[in-house]
């Protein structure tokens, strides 16, 4: 049970998500430290052998390294597309080099990193309505236009006839160098620490690893997607203007043609190269192409085609990174080229066997959850919904069924957030939630899941868990019993076993659970579901049924389901309603509903069909 | 003698229909595949450089000038061709939007640093198509060809994808490759035929701008970003929305030119772009997408 107490100890955006921070913020001190020493070692090794020339060239590695790490966060961890990274670079350097003479260096270098994340929170803020290519040009737009205040803002930068930085290093080329590579371990041991805490263990980070790939299910899990957005783009701004800081340091002289896109080029090169998967392919990338450079001195001239010649091949490759690509191949040689099977596949799905009690916060039946009137959303022509009204009460299940089109997942998005409906009005318990969105919903206390599946790549099943709780969390107060529902939904659902696996692997009926798992983690008074049980078996089914009827019993909440098959349907909810073409043509009890001539008409299209027929219409 | 604001209006105009050739490539491209081709410069710079080979080889005639102008064009397919096999088809799948960036950054990176190697980076002067003998009202003849291609491209692509069943199936594949490929259409093969287009047209354009300010070995990149800004406005997808795009940007850079200080100049370009892509991501002509959940 200890397993749960790490996700909902605080809830704030960089609070610790694992278990006893305490100790983990140790065991990242001793990371830090041995870091430091490795640093201290390498630097030695390198200066012993050659020279101050080579503690130059270890302090543009650490530069490029910090810049990459940057970049690696927002493109790596967060999946949005930047190309800002020289600009970036740009605004730590001029920052440094424009008050470290009134300030010092250290506070300097403070207000240059603290200048890189505020710039990278405006550049990120496209990024709340932008992705993939329109970003990417949003960004490049960003380095261009910083680039033209390099030149021009002469009375600051000093344009063309540059800006020099002195801020009272050794003069001595030896002393000077060692201090530099000093710094450059400093700045890059703190990165990487700093980068696997954020991403690894953090509320953001999750958020960011979840908002990768399904914003949707971020946003549908009480996440403030574009607060994390943009605090992604700080966090790589700020690492940026490190960079920036020791560039500035080590030229001594602040050049405006340093910070054109090319420099952009080069930190997105080092990282795919590098790969994204970690923050070591941030170290890894720019090791590669500063140590290729340097020990093929001829390469120099030929650099651009070295980068991009490099890039072709891991594109046409398919592998994403040179990492990937040679470990692609290692495993190749090594064991055959292998698919492995999904997790949990070969096993018949267990009966439910959890034993709850009735929670002491359970809902009492019979109250309001849900009141929707004459909510409409219309796509160009298509009517999706057209002024549909319902009202959902605890302690009921209640199905929407209908043709595919209907407009039954429009609906839900209205629901829950993910879509604005043009018309009609939308209360949770009362409170009227129509201009709220998807995040504040959650934390009104409603859930949903999603039709294909929504497991997220890279999370494990607990973290799917985690997301849900910690999504919720943000208002909601917590009554100390947190760890014993998400021990009990784990229970029932038949998690126990995945915890520590990726959602990817695992079998398709588990990643479904795995999907409802994280909606119940919020501890929701309404549950939507968005065919639930489609695709799964028919023993898979009667799991599913049973555990949400349990839920259901534990806890008072009002289900909502969307299904095509009709025995699930049948066996689950007390009252139907049928859609047909956006609008709501039938409701009531099952029974009835599923034998009205209107509903039979609408699946199959003939008066002649009986229930029995509709029954057998879809699925097992 | 034009008065000082009929020869803006010229320079716009003209300043503008290069924008607008560089940003119909793109939306060529774009429309049809979803992949923007950040290696456009070094296209536009191989049209004009092959202009400049054949230049110093033959002397001109008509004759060599229309073999120049078919031979720039299959140059330009051909290198879009070779473009989609490197950058696009081995990502069919995989939809990294990052890495198709970084693909086509990679090409520009070898194509620009092989030409600047040959061709160093001076401007090279190149003999226009039409001659300043040609005059019509304030333009000369190079500024006419400049102007007429992207206002033929525009009128000849729009009959194209209206009137022709390839138009059509572009179309097609551009909406829904899915559905496309269910109903019989190879995607590929239009996949092959947008890339080609879009560079084909790039070429011509790198042709036709060399004719009136010179050849480069490498298109600077701020040049590439207003063509990325004029096709914005046009949403990406529509190409008459480029070429409005691309005038309005060059009245923007002609007047605030001369209105306005160097440095505030190109910042109002970008912040341009900046309020288009926030407020209209679809641009002013186009429609934006639904993504399904």
């Amino acid at each position: 049970m200890t397993r749960f107490r790490s996700y909902l100890t605080r809830a704030s955006a960089f609070g610790p998500l694992l278990d006893r921070p305490r100790m983990r913020a140790r065991r990242l001190f001793l990371w830090w430290v041995l870091g430091q020493v490795i640093g201290f070692v390498l630097l030695t090794a390198v200066e012993a052998r050659w020279g101050s020339y080579g503690l130059s060239v270890f302090t543009k590695g650490a530069i490029l390294i910090l810049n990459v790490a940057g970049l690696g966060i927002v493109i790596g961890a967060a999946g949005q597309v930047s190309l800002a990274s020289a600009g970036l670079f740009g605004v730590g350097a001029y920052t440094f080099g424009i008050v470290e003479p009134s300030t010092g260096p250290v506070l300097g270098a403070a207000i240059a990193i603290a200048a890189g994340f505020l710039v990278g929170v405006i550049v990120g803020l496209p990024a709340i309505r932008l992705s993939g290519l329109y970003l990417a040009l949003a960004t490049l737009a960003f380095v261009e236009a910083a680039y033209q205040v390099w030149w021009n803002a002469t009375s600051l930068t000093g344009g063309s006839s540059g800006l020099i930085v002195s801020a009272g290093l050794p003069t001595n080329i030896e002393d000077r160098g060692r201090v530099l590579g000093q710094l450059g371990v400093l700045g890059v041991g703190t990165a990487i620490v700093l980068y696997r805490y954020v991403v690894g263990q953090t509320t953001t980070g999750l958020s960011w690893r979840v908002l990768r790939h399904r914003p949707a299910v971020g946003a549908s899990s009480g996440m403030r997607v574009g607060r994390d957005r943009l605090l992604a783009f700080g966090v790589a701004g700020a690492y940026s203007g490190a960079a920036g800081v020791l560039f500035a340091l080590q030229a001594g002289f602040l050049d405006p043609s340093v910070f054109d896109i090319s420099k952009s080029v080069e930190h997105l090169v080092a990282l795919i190269v590098g790969g994204t998967a970690s923050v070591f392919g941030a170290v890894i990338g720019p090791a590669v192409l500063i140590y290729s450079l340097e020990a093929f001195k001829g390469l120099a001239e030929y650099r651009e085609f070295w980068y991009g010649g490099l890039i072709l091949l891991i594109v046409v490759s398919g592998r994403g990174s040179l990492a990937g690509l040679l470990g692609r191949l290692v495993s190749i040689v090594l064991r055959g080229d292998r698919r492995t099977q999904a997790i949990g596949a070969d096993r018949t799905p267990e009966s439910v066997d959890a034993s709850i009690e009735p929670r002491a916060t359970a809902i009492e039946p019979g109250r309001v959850l849900l009141e929707v009137q004459d909510v409409a959303r219309h796509y160009g022509g298509v009517k999706a919904v057209d002024g549909v009204s319902l009202t959902i009460l605890s302690g009921e299940t209640v199905g929407i069924i209908g043709p595919n089109g209907a407009g039954k997942t429009s609906l839900l998005n209205i629901l829950s957030g993910l879509d604005r409906e043009a018309a009609g009005s939308c209360a949770i318990e009362g409170v009227r939630v129509d201009h709220l969105p998807a995040a504040r919903r959650v934390q009104l206390g409603l859930s949903r899941t999603f039709q294909n599946v929504a497991a997220v790549e890279g999370l494990t099943t607990g973290e799917h868990l985690a997301l849900g709780a910690r999504g919720a969390a943000a208002s909601m107060s917590y009554d100390g019993r947190e760890e014993e529902w998400l021990s009990v939904v784990t229970d029932l659902f038949g998690l126990r076993p995945y915890l520590d696996v990726d959602t990817a692997s695992l079998a398709y009926g588990l990643k479904k659970r795995a999907d409802i798992g994280r909606a119940l983690a919020a501890q929701p008074r309404l549950l939507l579901l968005d065919e639930p049980a489609a695709g799964l078996g028919s023993a898979e089914m009667d799991v599913l049924a049973e555990a949400l009827v349990r839920v259901r019993e534990v806890t008072g909440a009002g289900i909502v389901l969307i299904e095509h098959n009709m025995r699930f349907v049948r066996r689950m909810c007390d009252r139907l309603i049928v859609m047909v073409a956006g609008s709501v043509v039938v409701e009531g009890q099952p029974d009835v509903v599923l034998a009205d001539e209107r509903v039979i008409a609408a699946y199959l299209g003939s008066q002649r069909a009986t229930t029995e027929d509709l029954a057998i219409g879809k699925g097992p | 003698m034009p008065g000082l604001y009929e020869s803006l209006v010229t320079q716009s105009v003209v300043l503008g229909a290069q924008y607008a050739l560089v940003a119909i490539g793109i939306v060529v491209l774009f429309r049809h595949t979803g992949i923007a081709n950040f290696a456009q410069g070094e296209i536009l710079a191989l049209g004009g450089l092959a202009a400049l080979e054949v230049q110093r080889a033959f002397a001109m005639s008509i004759g060599v000038q229309v073999a120049l102008v078919v031979g720039v064009s299959l140059l330009g397919g051909a290198i879009g061709a070779v473009m989609y096999a490197v950058c696009h088809a081995p990502l069919r799948r995989a939809q990294d939007d990052l890495l198709v960036v970084v693909g086509t950054l990679a090409v520009a990176l070898l194509l620009g640093n092989a030409f600047r190697f040959q061709y160093g980076s001076e401007t090279h002067s190149v003999a226009p198509l039409l001659t300043d003998a040609v005059r019509f009202r304030g333009f000369a003849g190079p500024e006419i060809a400049v102007i007429a291609l992207p206002v033929m491209l525009v009128v000849g692509w729009l009959a194209l994808q209206r009137y022709t069943r390839a138009g059509r199936r572009l179309t097609a594949v551009a909406q829904n490759p899915v559905g496309a490929t269910l109903c019989g259409i190879d995607v590929r093969v239009w996949f092959v035929v947008a890339w080609a287009v879009s560079s084909l047209v790039g070429a011509l354009a790198g042709m036709l701008v060399g004719g009136l300010i010179g050849v480069r070995a490498t298109v600077p990149l701020g040049y590439l970003i207003k063509g990325f800004i004029a096709a914005v406005f046009g949403g990406l997808t529509s190409v008459g929305g480029a070429l409005v795009g691309g005038i309005a940007l060059g009245a923007v850079d002609v007047f605030g030119g001369y209105y306005l200080p160097t440095a505030v100049r190109d910042i109002v370009g970008f912040a341009l772009l900046i309020s288009v892509l926030l407020m209209r991501p679809q641009g002013m002509f186009g429609r934006l997408t639904e993504s399904r959940l």
